[in-house]
C-alpha cells in the first residue's frame, strides 16, 4: 500500500519552530548565564545546551501524545468519539471549533509548565552530565574516592547552595522558554491567519 | 572493443574456455589471499558462506539459527566496513554517519525477518532511526585496545544531540503510522481536502486520482441502497395497509435498521459508527395515498466541511394492485410500490 498523506508539512514546521526556539533560547541562556563575574557557558555550549532542550522536550511531548492516542484506543469508542473527531479535524483539516480552540489555548498553558519543568531538568542534567570530573569508566584506573564523591554529589552540589542563585538558571529556563513560545505562538497565529484568509 | 564486451563474447563463443577459467580463477585467489584474516571483507566472507549453508539446509530451525550467524556477520561487516566514515548534507551542512544507518537498517530486516523484537515493518521503519544512533554512539566508548571508556564532554555533548535528533525522526516515522492508522480505520476521511492542513500533504498518484472524488458519494451511496434493499425485504409479503403502519412506525425502527445496514456494509469496521442512517416517512403533497420515505446518510466524523456530508434518497411508496392475486380475498387488498430517485448531497 503505498501512503497517499504524509506528515511532511509537520516535519517542516516542526523543524521551522525547533530552530527558532533554539535560536532565541541560546541567545537568552548565552546572556543570562553570563551575568556574573564568572561566566558560565560558551556561545556554542548555550546553543548546544538550546538545542538538547527543546529536543528533549520536543520527544517527550511526541510520547505524550503517542500515548494519548493509545489510551483512546483502549477505551470504549463511545467516549472517545467526539474527541477523535475534534483532533482529526485539527489535525487533517486545519478545522478548530470554539471548544477545542479553548482546550488548546489550556493545553498550550499546561504545555508552557510542563515543557519548562523538562527544560529545567534537562539543563541541569546536562551540567551535570558535561561536568570535567564526570568518572571516566576506564578500568585500568585505580579506585579514587575523591572522584567518586564529586560523582556521587553530582547535581546535588549546585542544590547545596541555594544562595548561588545563578547557578541553578531557575529564572534563565523560564524566561528562555517565554521568549520561545512568544515567538512559537506568533508564528502559528502568522499561519493560521494565512490559512484562514486564503 | 572493450574488455567486458571481449569477455562475454568469449564466454558466448566458448573461446579459450579453459584459459578464462583459469584466469579468473587466479585472480578471485590472488583476492582472496589479499584480504586480511581480521577484516570487514573476511566478515563479508564469513556471512556469505552462511548464507550458502542456508541455500543448502532444508530444516526450518536449523536455517534459521545458520541465518542469525548470517545476519550477524553481515552487520559486523557493514559496520566495520563504514567505521569512521561520515557523510555531509549539501547545502546543509549537517555530518551524518551513512554506515550507522545502513547497519540499523540491515538490523531491522535482520530482526524483521526473524520475527523477533520487530514484528511488523512500521515498527521497524520507527525503530530504525533508533538502531542508528546506537550504531553512531557506540564507536564513542571504544578505546584502543579491548577496552572502553565515557567519551569526553564535548563527546557526551554530541551523543546527546545525536540520540535526541534520532529520536525525533522516529517520532516523525511514528506520526505518520499514526495518521496511516487512522485513515485505515476510516477511509473516509480520504475523500476531504487536506489543503489547510497544518500537518498532512496529500500526494495524489494517478492510480487513486481515478478512484478519486466519488469514492465519498459512493460510500454513502451504498449505505442508502443497503438500507433501501433492507426495507423492502422488511416489506416483502406485507400488503398495502401492513405496509402503511410499518412504515408508520419506521422512527421506532429506526436504531435497528440503522444497525442492520452498518453491519451489512462495513461489518466491524470501526467506520460504521461514524455514520448515521435516518429514515423518514411523510405524506406525499400530490397523492394523498402515496407515502414519502425518505432516506439519509450522514457523515458524523471530521471532515474538511464545516457543514459535514450528507446523502439523501427520496423514495416515493404507492399503492397498487397485487401483481397476481391468488384468491378473491386476495383481489381485496392492494400492494405496493416502492420507487426510488437517485441519492442527492445535501
Amino acid at each position: 500500500m503505498v501512503a497517499n498523506l504524509w506528515p511532511f508539512r509537520a516535519i517542516m514546521l516542526q523543524a521551522l519552530l525547533l530552530t527558532m526556539a533554539i535560536a532565541i533560547e541560546s541567545i537568552v541562556l548565552l546572556r543570562q548565564m553570563n551575568r556574573s563575574n564568572r561566566p558560565q557557558v560558551t556561545p556554542r555550549q548555550s546553543i548546544q545546551y538550546a538545542a538538547s532542550m527543546n529536543l528533549l522536550s520536543t520527544v517527550l511531548g511526541w510520547l505524550t501524545l503517542f500515548s494519548l492516542f493509545d489510551l483512546e484506543d483502549l477505551l470504549p469508542p463511545d467516549w472517545t468519539r467526539g474527541a477523535q473527531t475534534a483532533v482529526l479535524n485539527f489535525i487533517l483539516f486545519n478545522r478548530v471549533s470554539d471548544e477545542t480552540l479553548s482546550f488548546l489555548i489550556v493545553l498550550a498553558f499546561i504545555t508552557f509548565f510542563a515543557s519548562f519543568a523538562v527544560k529545567q531538568a534537562a539543563l541541569w542534567g546536562l551540567r551535570w552530565l558535561l561536568q570535567s570530573e564526570f568518572p571516566q569508566s576506564v578500568p585500568d584506573l585505580s579506585p579514587d574516592p575523591e572522584r567518586d564523591r564529586l560523582a556521587a554529589v553530582g547535581i546535588r552540589d549546585l542544590r547545596k547552595n541555594p544562595r548561588d542563585s545563578s547557578a541553578l538558571n531557575l529564572g534563565t529556563v523560564l524566561i528562555a522558554n517565554a521568549w520561545s513560545y512568544a515567538a512559537v505562538s506568533a508564528v502559528l497565529l502568522i499561519l493560521s491567519w494565512q490559512f484562514n484568509f486564503s | 572493443m572493450n574488455r567486458l564486451t571481449q569477455i562475454l563474447l568469449d564466454i558466448v563463443l566458448l573461446k579459450n574456455a579453459g584459459q578464462i577459467v583459469r584466469n579468473r580463477a587466479q585472480r578471485t585467489q590472488a583476492w582472496f589471499t589479499s584480504i586480511k584474516p581480521f577484516s570487514w571483507e573476511a566478515m563479508l566472507m564469513l556471512s556469505l558462506f552462511s548464507w550458502f549453508v542456508y541455500l543448502l539446509l532444508q530444516g526450518i530451525y536449523a536455517k534459521q539459527f545458520v541465518s542469525i550467524f548470517a545476519w550477524s556477520f553481515l552487520i559486523i561487516s557493514s559496520d566495520w566496513a563504514f567505521l569512521g566514515q561520515q557523510a555531509q548534507v549539501p547545502l546543509l551542512g549537517f555530518k551524518f554517519q551513512q554506515g550507522a544507518w545502513i547497519t540499523a537498517a540491515i538490523l531491522c530486516v535482520a530482526l524483521l525477518s526473524n520475527d523477533f523484537i520487530l514484528t511488523q515493518w512500521q515498527t521497524a521503519l520507527t525503530a530504525w532511526p533508533i538502531f542508528a544512533a546506537l550504531f553512531a554512539a557506540y564507536p564513542q566508548f571504544l578505546r584502543p585496545g579491548l577496552r572502553w571508556g565515557l567519551p569526553g564532554a564535548a563527546g557526551r555533548q554530541d551523543l546527546v544531540l545525536l540520540v535526541l535528533v534520532h529520536c525525533l525522526i522516529a517520532c516523525w516515522f511514528q506520526f505518520h503510522f499514526l495518521i496511516q492508522g487512522r485513515l485505515a480505520d476510516y477511509p473516509y476521511l480520504l475523500n476531504n481536502s487536506f489543503e489547510d492542513s497544518l500537518f498532512v500533504t496529500r500526494i495524489r498518484l494517478n492510480s487513486d486520482r481515478a478512484v478519486g472524488e466519488n469514492t465519498a458519494s459512493r460510500q454513502a451511496a451504498t449505505l442508502l441502497t443497503t438500507a433501501e434493499a433492507t426495507i423492502r425485504q422488511a416489506l416483502t409479503g406485507k400488503n398495502w395497509s401492513e405496509a402503511y403502519s410499518w412504515l408508520s412506525d419506521i422512527k421506532s425502527l429506526q436504531p435497528d435498521l440503522n444497525q442492520q445496514v452498518m453491519k451489512a456494509v462495513y461489518d466491524e469496521q470501526p467506520e460504521g459508527h461514524l455514520w448515521q442512517m435516518t429514515a423518514d416517512v411523510g405524506r406525499n403533497a400530490i397523492s394523498s395515498s402515496s407515502l414519502d420515505l425518505i432516506l439519509t446518510a450522514r457523515w458524523l466524523g471530521a471532515s474538511s466541511r464545516p457543514e459535514g456530508y450528507a446523502l439523501r434518497q427520496r423514495c416515493l411508496v404507492s399503492e397498487t394492485s397485487l401483481p397476481n392475486p391468488d384468491s378473491f380475498a386476495q383481489m381485496q387488498q392492494t400492494g405496493f410500490q416502492l420507487t426510488c430517485q437517485a441519492p442527492v448531497e445535501v
